[in-house]
């Protein structure tokens, strides 16, 4: 039995070692998530769906804003609308030791929206069983629980993507949590491409409507994060026809924000207004060029607000 | 728990340990630990159902008892149909129920006359199919003379639960699992060792084979209706490495576990694509089943004897029996049919045991019409899969349909290289130990202990980079 159980554990560390090694390759090819949950706390942080992770960039806006270090940890409407779910994971993400951060919530109707069936209730929700909710560790590098229990590769991609990059691979996650997809950009591909988005979404509008209950967590996830530092609630520009779409689901969207902002004391900004300044990659996201120029609008933004707010501690609401 | 899951790479070193190190002494002791192990292995899926394990253990248990007692042949009898209709009738309502409640609403209202039929809002209990059949068994076989009833509790309720094979088999028989029970197990390195390889190659099977082929069987039969018909015989073909690699994977994992507990379960996958007619084929797939019908059903029904009308009866009555085993759904029965139908001709002609050896056995390579008669055989059981994988009967006839036409000499749209080279792999190293129990048994043994653990490190790396994503058995839904 010993010689068995000696064999067999050099043999196992062996496995072991070679896994752990193979796990430290992991990086910012081998899918939209890994390093987001790799990252040490953060002070400040940039929250919402795949419009932020796509079209937030926060290398910018920490070049304008000097003493700032933003994190983009936003994931995708699946997995990521306001609900218990991210709550959680925005509390292991934050560092509660440290005051004065920045946060940058992105805020759409589809991420304070659900199905019918489960409009009222955390039970059964989608986001439980995808990458937040089977996530509990979020701070560790390399984070091997997730890539045993939450990455939906195989592994032999961790090193394939690797040499892939510039090949077939069109995803790139930064070291701050942006996500940079290289896609076509000709007018025929981002039309198909937008319309099949547009499909998509009014396909949702069939069984998506206003949650309250995800209303709720929004609130409270500006409310946690008021105490650690300056909130605000950002709305990015998507395609007209999205807007429209938008606003058969939530036609009051922006009045509710704006309530919310006003209750909690913190500011909402809703960049449509700009919208035939950007390009869009399927009507949806930000192109790679649109998000850099709305990041530096965000960087201007935060820090003009935080000479308002130094100089007479009001608060504008636009 | 799966085979295959984080949950059972924990559970297993923690059950092994407590096995040699704190119970080993003692046989009673280690008997319960089993039956511990065995719940907590079942009720991972879902405790509610292990009242149904412990009520199934307790009836043939007590039946067994009183089969010993009873000395008159009617009673016996009645005793013998109380365990069958109690585990029958259990197996009935989980799993048939709503079946026949939906066919036979249907057959009423096309007779013109509405009727409401009452289905249960119930699901199926994992594995119900296998142990009801290993306790079926014991009473069969202590009614039969051919076991003494046990008055060991704990035994025959480790004996029902034995953890590797609850939920998916090999189904043993009380005659050959039931004793190991009742002798001192000692730890055994080269059984042990035996056992971690044959798991090895199971997880192998499973976690590349099946469940990678899953992922485009899945994808093919989901989306029949856009494919080529090269497509979709690549979907066939796909779905006929998945269930192989899937349910004999499974078994050579169980059987594995439970060497290195100390125990031996018989082979229930014996090559079966390498055979050369349908009659060898189903004297190497799912062996404990085949062996169960043969045993329980077809040998009482009179077998090959007898009148010719009878010897089709009995074929069509197990084939089509083997078929609603497999679920409560038409295609399975479409699935038995057509199986029986390929075996008739050679029972008929007498050549159903013509191939009772292993293909080649003296050379490395098939001759040329044993090749042919290997992929003749290939063929029509990947043709009868369809209608195994297909949703609904309709859908199996829909998709060969689309199957036979001229795009079947395209190019397929799905082709997935990698898969296709793995599989190759994997039929070369069968083909190399087809003389074996399982593939890699004996097969690296001449090479000196280096390359050994270099080729099963090779081939852990290989389940670990190209394994699927982590899927349930098909067979613990029968």
């Amino acid at each position: 039995m010993r010689v068995f159980l000696i064999r067999l554990i050099l043999f196992l560390l062996l496995v072991a070692g070679s896994v752990f090694f193979l796990f430290s390759q992991a990086d910012g090819y081998s899918d939209p998530y890994y390093l987001k949950f790799t990252s040490p706390k953060q002070r400040s942080l940039i929250l919402g769906s795949s419009r932020a992770a796509q079209g937030i960039r926060p290398e910018i806006i920490n070049n304008i804003v000097k003493d700032l270090s933003l994190y983009n940890y936003s994931f995708t409407i699946l997995s990521s609308p306001f609900g218990k779910v991210y709550y959680e994971s925005i509390l292991k993400k934050l560092d509660t030791l440290r005051n004065g951060g920045v946060f940058v919530i992105e805020v759409n109707p589809w991420s304070i929206s659900s199905h019918v069936q489960h409009l009222d209730t955390m039970h059964g929700v989608r986001e439980e069983s995808l990458h937040l909710g089977t996530t509990q560790y979020v701070n560790d590098c390399p984070n091997v629980l997730y890539l045993l229990k939450s990455y939906k590769s195989r592994y032999v991609n961790i090193i394939q993507n690797k040499f892939r990059k510039g090949e077939v691979m069109d995803m790139f996650l930064h070291d701050d949590g942006w996500l940079e997809v290289d896609i076509a950009m000709d007018s025929v591909s981002v039309n198909r491409r937008t319309l099949s988005k547009l499909d998509i979404y009014r396909g949702y509008l069939q069984d998506y409507r206003f949650s309250d209950w995800r209303y709720i967590w929004l609130q409270s996830t500006v409310s946690l994060l008021k105490k650690y530092g300056t909130v605000y609630l950002i709305r990015l520009p998507v395609h007209e026809e999205m807007l429209r779409t938008e606003a058969q689901l939530i036609p009051d969207f922006n009045s509710k924000m704006e309530s919310l902002s006003l209750a909690a004391g913190v500011y909402y900004v809703d960049y449509n207004d700009l919208q035939e300044s950007f390009s869009f990659t399927d009507g949806n996201h930000l192109s790679k060029t649109s998000a850099s120029n709305l990041s530096k609008m965000i960087g201007e933004l935060i820090l003009s607000n935080r000479n308002i707010y130094n100089a007479n501690g009001e608060i504008r609401i636009r | 728990m799966l085979f295959n899951s984080l949950d059972f790479a924990l559970f297993l070193p923690v059950v092994f340990l407590l096995y040699w190190f704190t119970v080993q002494r003692h046989l009673k002791v280690q008997n319960v630990l089993i039956v511990v192990a065995s719940y907590v292995f079942y009720g991972w899926w879902d405790w509610r159902f292990l009242g149904l394990i412990a009520f199934s253990t307790i009836v043939d248990y007590t039946i067994g008892l009183l089969l010993a007692k009873q000395s008159s042949p009617v009673k016996r009898k009645g005793l013998l149909w109380a365990s069958i209709i109690i585990n029958i009738g259990l197996l009935g309502v989980f799993k048939y129920y709503n079946f026949f409640v939906a066919n036979f609403t249907e057959a009423f209202s096309f007779l013109g006359s509405k009727i409401q039929g009452n289905t249960l809002n119930i699901i199926l209990p994992v594995g119900i199919s296998f142990y009801t059949f290993q306790t079926l068994s014991y009473t069969i076989d202590v009614y039969r003379g051919k076991l003494q009833s046990t008055k060991d509790f704990i035994a025959f309720a480790a004996f029902v639960g034995f953890f590797p094979q609850l939920v998916a088999g090999p189904i043993e028989r009380a005659t050959h699992l039931l004793p190991q029970f009742f002798k001192q197990r000692r730890f055994n390195y080269s059984k042990a060792v035996d056992g971690l390889r044959q798991i090895l190659w199971g997880l192998f099977k499973k976690v590349v084979i099946a469940d990678n082929c899953a992922q485009f069987a899945n994808l093919i039969f989901d989306n029949y209706t856009d494919y080529s018909g090269s497509t979709l015989l690549l979907g066939a073909v796909f779905f006929a490495f998945q269930i192989y690699g899937d349910f004999s994977g499974y078994s050579d994992i169980a059987i594995g576990t439970s060497r290195l507990f100390g125990f031996e379960l018989k082979q229930n996958f014996a090559f079966p694509y390498f055979s050369r007619d349908i009659a060898e084929f189903w004297r190497r797939w799912h062996i404990s089943l085949s062996t169960w019908f043969r045993d329980y059903i077809y040998i009482p029904l009179g077998g090959s004897r007898g009148a010719v009308w009878l010897q089709i009866r009995n074929v069509f009555v197990i084939f089509l029996i083997s078929g609603f085993w497999h679920g409560a759904n038409w295609t399975f029965i479409v699935w038995g049919f057509l199986n029986a139908l390929y075996f008739l001709p050679l029972l008929l002609l007498k050549k159903n045991r013509v191939h009772t050896n292993v293909i080649a056995g003296h050379s490395k390579f098939p001759s040329l019409k044993e090749f042919s008669m290997m992929l003749v055989t290939f063929t029509i059981t990947t043709f009868a899969w369809i209608f195994f994988r297909a949703e609904t009967v309709v859908q199996a006839f829909d998709y060969v349909l689309r199957l036979f036409n001229l795009s079947l000499f395209s190019m397929p749209e799905v082709r997935p290289r990698f898969l296709i080279v793995l599989i190759a792999f994997f039929v070369l190293v069968e083909w190399c130990g087809r003389h074996q129990l399982y593939a890699i048994e004996r097969l690296w043994l001449r090479y000196p202990r280096g390359m050994r653990w270099t080729i099963y490190y090779a081939i852990v790396m290989v389940i670990f980079l190209y394994g699927g994503k982590e899927q349930e058995f098909i067979y613990f839904q029968f």
